[in-house]
């Protein structure tokens, strides 16, 4: 719970814990700021960042094959 | 902490609706990628399928498959002279997730595995994730743990498959060594406005075991030598993510950063701005700046004298920056909804195209992609 409060704080701090109700998400569910739907072109993007630069991370990529390591 | 686990029990054993119970309708979509790779030694070839599945109770089920064709020389693979091959991988992946109401806020859980198999690489790996919604789902807090665990082979590139009486693959040197790792995420996504959200995120790797390639050599002493890499690595990434939307011209812009650092001195920063633009009711155009700028790992070094306990031929691990432009056309196929092809009125395709300045040896590169997903 520690941790779920600091987030909230962070949150907080960020938003003043913002609750935007969902009637007023019309422009948020725009294709445009839906970054859901960049998932499927996303990762492997970041499989080859990983196998091309030194840092990883940030982007939900998982390791593994292609001679990566 | 006990008051959320006994709600979380209580709400596993009663099993509430979630997504579509009401309808009892099944939902869920259908995503066909193709994904092609180009730089100076290297060719990939990579399509994909990705399905999703929401059953009228709210469980999430998640699946896909990936054939990643890499053709001709790769320095990425150590390879010394110019020796053309082509190597297959198959990767596939399942998982399931399921949401949770806790009254004011909601918790999703989910597992998802992945295998990824080629001749001389077999990955595995398991994730657990969490998803707590809170403010009407304008908070968002997410983590993730992974286990991964990879055996990494050696095959003989470049001659004529052999086999002996027996039917095996005399090119198959066997596993070289094993990598395992685990990956702590948690991100928060807050809601900051109608038009602007921004999400900021922490991520932990740890690898042991085998850390190197099994087919660089470097150079030492006028001479070739296997490379030696420590078999420990602690990797940290902060990352986040701002973006806001202007109604007035329909254009959002995100603005993203990633500040990376490990235990082998590789440190690396990556701002990235990303311009969207509406156009009419059905197209989306996407332009993208990332910025790669990284320090090389402390034993990096373009000769070695002999002496050193470490020795890389990795280009990864040198000191290089990079620049990527891309351009991307999305369109949705809502002009088919009076056509035989009404099921994919829902659809969108996508076009992208991305060049790769890198300083580094692998020179640079393009990115292109190319997808239909298609929602039901």
């Amino acid at each position: 719970m520690r941790v779920v409060s600091l987030l909230c704080l962070s949150a907080a701090l960020l938003g003043g814990c913002v609750s935007v109700a969902p009637y007023e998400r019309e422009y948020l569910a725009n294709p445009a700021m839906n970054v859901e739907l960049e998932e499927g072109e996303g990762e492997f993007q970041a499989h080859v960042f990983d196998s091309r630069e030194g840092a990883t991370g940030g982007t939900g990529s998982t390791g593994g094959g292609c001679g990566c390591n | 902490m006990r008051a959320l686990l006994a709600a979380l029990i209580a709400t596993l054993a009663a099993a509430p609706a979630a997504a579509d119970e009401a309808s009892g309708t099944w939902t869920g979509s259908v995503e066909l990628r193709a994904n092609y790779y180009w730089e100076t030694s290297t060719r990939v070839v990579a399509p994909e399928v990705r399905a999703r599945l929401v059953t009228p109770d709210g469980v999430q089920i998640d699946g896909g498959y990936l054939i990643d064709a890499i053709t001709s020389a790769s320095i990425a693979a150590g390879v010394q002279e110019d020796i053309r091959f082509t190597e297959v991988r198959n990767q596939g992946s399942l998982g399931a997730s399921r949401e949770f109401d806790l009254g004011e806020m909601q918790l999703r859980l989910g597992v998802l595995g992945g295998l990824s198999h080629e001749p001389d690489y077999f990955a595995s790996r398991l994730t657990t994730f969490s998803t707590l919604s809170l403010n009407q789902r304008s908070t968002v807090i997410s983590g993730a743990f992974t286990y991964i665990h990879d055996n990494v082979g050696s095959v003989l590139r470049g001659g004529m498959p052999r086999t002996d009486d027996m039917g095996r693959d005399l090119s198959d040197r066997g596993r070289q060594g094993q990598l395992e790792g685990v990956t702590a995420s948690l991100s928060l996504n807050q809601v900051l406005s109608p038009v602007t959200t921004f999400v900021a995120g922490y991520q932990l790797v740890h690898n042991w075991g085998y850390l190197q390639n099994p087919y660089r050599r470097a150079r030492v002493s006028g001479g070739l030598v296997p490379e030696e890499h420590p078999d420990q690595r602690t990797r940290h990434t902060l990352w986040g993510r701002l973006a806001h939307f202007f109604p007035e011209t329909r254009t959002a812009v995100h603005l993203m950063y990633r500040a990376y650092i490990d235990d082998w001195d590789v440190s690396a920063l990556n701002p990235e701005v990303r311009i969207y633009q509406l156009l009419g009711d059905s197209v989306l155009v996407r332009l993208r700046y990332r910025y790669h700028d990284q320090v090389d790992s402390f034993f990096f070094r373009t000769e070695y004298t002999g002496t050193e306990d470490f020795v890389t031929a990795d280009p990864k691990m040198s000191n290089f920056f990079s620049h990527l432009f891309g351009v991307q056309l999305r369109v949705g196929l809502d002009f088919l909804g009076r056509t035989p092809l009404s099921f994919l009125e829902r659809a969108w395709v996508d076009l992208s195209f991305n060049y790769w300045h890198q300083t580094s040896t692998f020179g640079d590169a393009i990115l292109a992609q190319a997808g239909l997903r298609a929602p039901f």
